[in-house]
């Protein structure tokens, strides 16, 4: 657990004399329960409300760990099929579905920019850390910090060379704020060797930081 | 700039002017981004679990989550993790729909806290 | 679902409006007084800041995806002219520019 300092104006004193139980007496108001303890209680009480049954919770808990995003299968088909990349950025639903990866109607729609050899597209959001949960998984932190969020916007270019991405001046950069009710996600330039390698190979260079736009994948490099 | 120098600037002015809350930073100026990744926590990952099936069951609106995680005050906001945001943000959704009461959280976090002093 | 019709047409160029109510909304200061243009219609969703308050957001608003040139949004911008920023916004907060 990662611990909380907070209050530096004053009221830390005012706060421990209103709630003389709680032992964490440096950490701001709303803040102040142990995270472990809240998450527990509060999944404990949803459980037993009847919204959700244990076993979901704890199948939906182990499926919360770093993996290939799904989307990186419909992008290495996009990279050998030019016509499924234009259904992919025509109509994203219909395409993750026939890729094997459907986005459930309960999840955010989606949208997909394909980066070429004269624009490259990067996403972020500024507002909060909107995402595609089912094509992309749990984020990365980077995605969801103070700095990338009001950087990208703004400087999007020095932040991609903080990820070790230089794009050429001429070489146009389209950033996406996604601001509102789609997900965005970028298909990155494929690799030179993409016809001599194995699926299982171009999976593994297919990154979350490539489907947002702050990488390129390993192998691709601007001519 | 640390996160707890950030919120005593507030409102954030943009070069129009406009002014904006505490959870709208696109633009402003900011220091590197650490590019490292790490796993999730679990009560990160329970945290993101419980989010994303009552999303599902349209228990909750990810529109009334966000409205909820704007309402955590400059200072929270911005001392506080994503996830932690998430937790607080959802404990106060479910509270208002009448999913959670105070004293049922109140009785289930004393519950856990005499479980881990015995 | 209940809409109200479009607006603005792809191709338009449109004017961010300056308001900064109280409550939940979806429109950041960095665009707001700014001009852009329509390049998609997304479609109609919803009113989110109906939605975060626990109504339906019904009738629902039509939501544009909107580009600015990154030169017009920061007089420092240091990239390429060409560069873009688009962003997704509902009709009630565009004025015909």
């Amino acid at each position: 657990m990662k611990p909380i300092h907070g209050d530096t104006e004053g009221t830390t004193n005012a706060m421990n004399t209103a709630h003389p139980h709680q032992p964490r007496s440096a950490e701001s108001g709303i803040l102040q329960d142990n995270p472990d303890d809240l998450a527990h209680a509060v999944r404990t009480l949803v459980v037993a409300s009847g919204l959700i049954s244990d076993d979901e919770f704890e199948r939906a808990v182990a499926l919360r760990v770093p993996g290939i995003p799904p989307a990186a299968h419909v992008v290495l088909k996009a990279w050998r099929d030019p016509d499924f990349t234009a259904r992919l950025l025509a109509d994203p639903h219909g395409a993750c579905a026939e890729a094997g990866y459907p986005v459930p109607p309960t999840a955010p729609r989606v949208g997909f920019f394909a980066n070429t050899p004269g624009t490259h597209h990067v996403v972020v959001c500024t507002l909060c850390s909107c995402h595609s949960r089912p094509l992309l998984g749990v984020p990365p932190a980077w995605y969801k910090t103070h700095e990338y969020r009001a950087r990208t916007v703004r400087e999007p270019r020095a932040v991609l060379a903080e990820f070790g991405t230089t794009i050429p001046e001429h070489v146009t950069v389209r950033v996406h704020d996604a601001s509102a009710d789609l997900r965005y996600l970028v298909v990155p330039r494929a690799p030179a060797d993409l016809a001599t390698s194995s699926d299982a190979d171009l999976l593994g260079r297919i990154t979350a930081e490539s489907l947002f736009g702050v990488r390129h994948v390993e192998g691709f490099s601007h001519q | 700039m640390t996160a707890a120098d950030r919120h005593r600037d507030k409102p954030f002015p943009t070069q129009s002017g406009e002014p904006r809350r505490h959870h709208d930073v696109g633009g402003l100026p900011a220091g590197p981004v650490d590019t490292s990744t790490h796993d999730l926590d679990e009560w990160e990952q329970r945290t993101d679990a419980l989010v994303y099936l009552l999303s599902a069951r349209k228990a909750i609106r990810v529109d009334e989550l966000r409205r909820a995680i704007e309402s955590l005050g400059p200072a929270e906001y911005a001392d506080a993790t994503y996830y932690h945001r998430w937790l607080h943000g959802l404990t106060r959704l479910l509270l208002e729909k009448g999913v959670l009461t105070v004293s049922g959280l109140a009785l289930e976090l004393a519950r856990l806290n005499s479980h881990a002093r015995e | 679902m209940t809409t109200t019709a479009a607006q603005h047409a792809i191709g338009d160029h449109v004017r961010v409006r300056r308001a900064f109510p109280p409550g939940h909304f979806r429109t950041p200061a960095y665009v707001r007084g700014r001009t852009g243009v329509i390049v998609t219609i997304i479609g109609t969703f919803p009113d989110p800041e109906e939605l975060a308050y626990g109504r339906d957001g019904l009738p629902g608003r039509t939501l544009y995806r909107v580009r600015f040139n990154q030169t017009d949004l920061w007089t420092d911008y240091t990239g390429s002219r060409a560069d873009t920023l688009d962003i997704d916004l509902y009709d009630h907060w565009l004025d015909a520019a």
